[in-house]
């Protein structure tokens, strides 16, 4: 549902951070087959998108568009999501903030304003949190963003043109009647 | 220090047996670790080492199974000892009795003659 504005997040991570995409640096989380892990020395940042609701969460908005045989139902609301992101790596700490500011500037909005996403302003401040693995402390620094997300869920419906119906009599006689909605 | 090659008893015809091993290479594309899969006959010795053990949980019923391998075949582990590096190999997979297994934990006892895995059932059906 969300891989518009992962793929956004994605080209705005590469240009804040220089970290490739390409080479598992920057990388979804939570994938189906669960890829190989990094080294100690290596910056990677990981993040997922997760809904949240709030006030702008809460209103929808419904029109229809008619165009010859069909009917099509537009609803649009402001999807409100939170990025967890976790920066791992000996520059997790730079990365972490430097996301947190930089995703404010214009160039970036801009940018996610082209897929209808826009952050928030207010976001809480990075937290170093690093881990013991294999009698190694790994170095890692989360980070959350709230974007505010328009979306819309389209339905199409087809219209009932024309209807056969047959009028049996009381007599056993059957005539077929056929309204036809086009004739007007 | 001299060996001792044990690994004569993999081959006995009356433990030894043919399975078929998947292989699953990763690249990435954007973010996204795109896998693709072959599939190759490897030999060696199953043993089940647990019972086929069910779990009930709201959603549904979950079965779990453990088994291991002894073999001749270096089999991968993501990023563990004898994966290349240069590559993103996940861990291999082994179907046993029509259903597939999922490699955990590798043992490296090649200077002894052999490999030893363990596994755990993936996919129950």
């Amino acid at each position: 549902m969300y891989t518009n504005l992962e793929n956004a997040f994605i080209t705005a991570l590469a240009s804040i951070t220089s970290l490739k995409p390409n080479k598992g640096e920057i990388r979804v989380a939570y994938a189906e087959e669960p890829a190989p892990s990094w080294k100690h020395t290596d910056d990677v940042i990981a993040f997922y998108i997760e809904p949240l609701m709030n006030e702008y969460a809460e209103d929808y908005f419904e029109s229809t568009e008619e165009n010859k045989d069909k009917l099509t139902r537009t609803t649009t609301f402001t999807d409100v999501v939170k990025i967890n992101i976790s920066c791992y790596g000996p520059n997790s700490r730079l990365y972490a903030k430097k996301i947190q500011v930089y995703i404010q500037k214009s160039d970036y909005r801009r940018a996610l304003a082209q897929i209808g996403a826009y952050p928030v302003l207010k976001s809480p401040s990075p937290r170093y949190i690093p881990y013991e693995y294999n009698k190694q402390w790994w170095q890692r620094t989360d980070l959350e963003l709230t974007f505010n997300v328009k979306n819309t869920f389209t339905d199409t419906t087809n219209f009932i043109k024309s209807v056969n119906i047959s009028v049996i009599t009381d007599k056993g006689d059957t005539r077929d009647v056929i309204t036809d909605q086009t004739s007007g | 220090m001299p060996l001792v090659d044990v690994s004569e008893v993999i081959t006995d015809p009356d433990f030894n047996q043919t399975f078929t091993v998947y292989r699953k290479k990763g690249t990435w594309n954007n973010g996204r670790f795109v896998v693709t899969e072959n599939s190759f006959t490897a030999n060696g010795i199953i043993i089940s080492q647990s019972n086929e053990e069910l779990d009930i949980t709201p959603q549904g019923a979950l079965i779990s199974s453990q088994i291991s391998i002894w073999t001749y075949s270096l089999l991968y582990v993501t990023s563990q000892d004898g994966t290349p590096q240069t590559d993103d190999y996940l861990s291999d997979e082994v179907e046993y009795k029509g259903q597939r297994y999922l490699i955990t934990a590798a043992r490296n006892m090649i200077d002894y003659g052999y490999y030893k895995y363990n596994l755990i059932l993936k996919v129950a059906s």
